[in-house]
């Protein structure tokens, strides 16, 4: 009887370790963020605009990576205020690479803005949607 | 369907179809999840999630030794979770979008628990359990797969008073989904005294029980806390007092 019962157990267990596959990709890419370094002081109105320096790295594939910028300002004011707070976001594509190395100057940071604490958010993900990010605080000054 | 072959022994035997409509929010939803800071969207072309159950459970009992085994497998069709969909979202503070997907999946595992009595009136108990998640869609383990654990018991009773002490181990959760983070697992060690105290006919119970005695700091893989960094509670000590009101209403 009890060698019965082992029997459909042990039975249970192959049929479940039967079913694989190739195990999918759960491995999230590895950023290292080059430049802005943290606590950088980023020029308002800069026409070169914000120099980005970052490698990326995928046990598999890379997809694409986004850049968030976006204030830190502690409290808030209740007057008018001539400038406006900066916000910037968008992504680039990385696809087929498993190694990638970017470096670019694309993110121009208008005059007109409020100066002060801001987060650069890195996203990065690979082809199957693993997902890694960064922050880093910068300051934009005038 | 319940076979009892002999007094000793019990199998149980369970099959099941299961049906389970999408919720709201896995239909209509759009935007940042606040406990889990993700942009998760509902697709409200869903089909309604369907599966099917098996599960045996086998005890054996007597005198001095005690055995129940249980285990269960499950397989749906069109299992509703969250899926990164690998297209960043525009919403501030988020990565990418999670949309609520059907996929092929399977479950399964097992309970395992045992006593024996030794020595007149000591007793040694063990429990395990492991559960095993495939999604076949992506063949990647499921989100929040609990680890597999074990609790090693060790109790003495004597009359109205008896004392146990116990380890408990939860393994390390490796298989885990994307983007979910593997939980470190821990040894904890628990212990308890419990009695009766005889005061003017009433019998007061009383249970003291410590818990994570070594206060150790671990993780709870089912838990949001994890989340964000909260980790279980450390050594706690409970103190229990049982008094019955057993006054007859005149």
């Amino acid at each position: 009887m009890k060698t019965k019962i082992i029997v459909i157990y042990l039975l249970s267990l192959i049929s479940v370790s039967c079913t694989k596959d190739k195990d999918g990709d759960t491995v999230p890419p590895v950023i290292n963020l080059i430049s802005p370094e943290e606590k950088s002081l980023i020029p308002i109105g800069d026409p070169n605009g914000l120099h980005f320096a970052t490698e990326f790295t995928d046990d598999e594939m890379l997809a694409s990576y986004k850049i968030e910028i976006h204030n830190n300002f502690d409290g808030h004011g209740h007057s008018k205020s001539e400038t406006t707070p900066f916000y910037f976001q968008r992504s680039w594509s990385l696809s087929g690479k498993k190694n990638a190395a970017v470096h670019h100057h694309e993110i121009i940071i208008p005059e007109d803005v409020a100066p002060g604490n801001y987060h650069l958010l890195l996203y990065c993900m690979d082809a199957t949607g693993n997902e890694t990010n960064i922050v880093r605080n910068i300051i934009l000054a005038d | 369907m319940v076979w009892l072959p002999s007094t000793f022994h019990t199998i149980k035997f369970n099959i099941g179809r299961s049906y389970r409509l999408p919720g709201a929010n896995e239909l209509a939803s759009n935007g940042v999840h606040h406990g889990t800071f993700r942009h998760e969207q509902g697709d409200s072309s869903l089909r309604s999630e369907r599966g099917w159950q098996a599960d045996i459970g086998y005890s054996l009992n007597n005198p001095i030794f005690s055995l129940a085994v249980s285990p269960f497998m499950s397989w749906y069709k069109n299992y509703i979770y969250l899926k990164p969909t690998e297209q960043w979202s525009v919403l501030p503070h988020t990565g990418q979008i999670y949309r609520y997907t059907g996929a092929e999946v399977f479950f399964a595992g097992s309970e395992l628990s045992f006593e024996i009595k030794f020595l007149k009136s000591m007793k040694y108990a063990f429990t395990g359990e492991y559960v095993y998640t495939y999604n076949k869609d992506e063949n990647i383990p499921l989100a929040f797969s609990s680890p597999a654990s074990m609790r090693n018991g060790l109790s003495w009773a004597c009359k109205s008073f008896n004392t146990h002490i116990e380890v408990e181990t939860i393994t390390t959760q490796r298989r885990v989904a994307r983007n979910e983070a593997v939980t470190k697992g821990a040894t904890l060690l628990n212990a308890g005294v419990a009695g009766n105290i005889e005061i003017k006919n009433t019998t007061i119970g009383i249970t003291l029980a410590l818990r994570n005695i070594f206060n150790k700091k671990y993780f709870n893989h089912l838990s949001f806390y994890r989340h964000v960094d909260i980790p279980e509670p450390g050594r706690n000590i409970q103190l229990l007092l049982k008094i019955p009101f057993n006054q007859q209403i005149k």
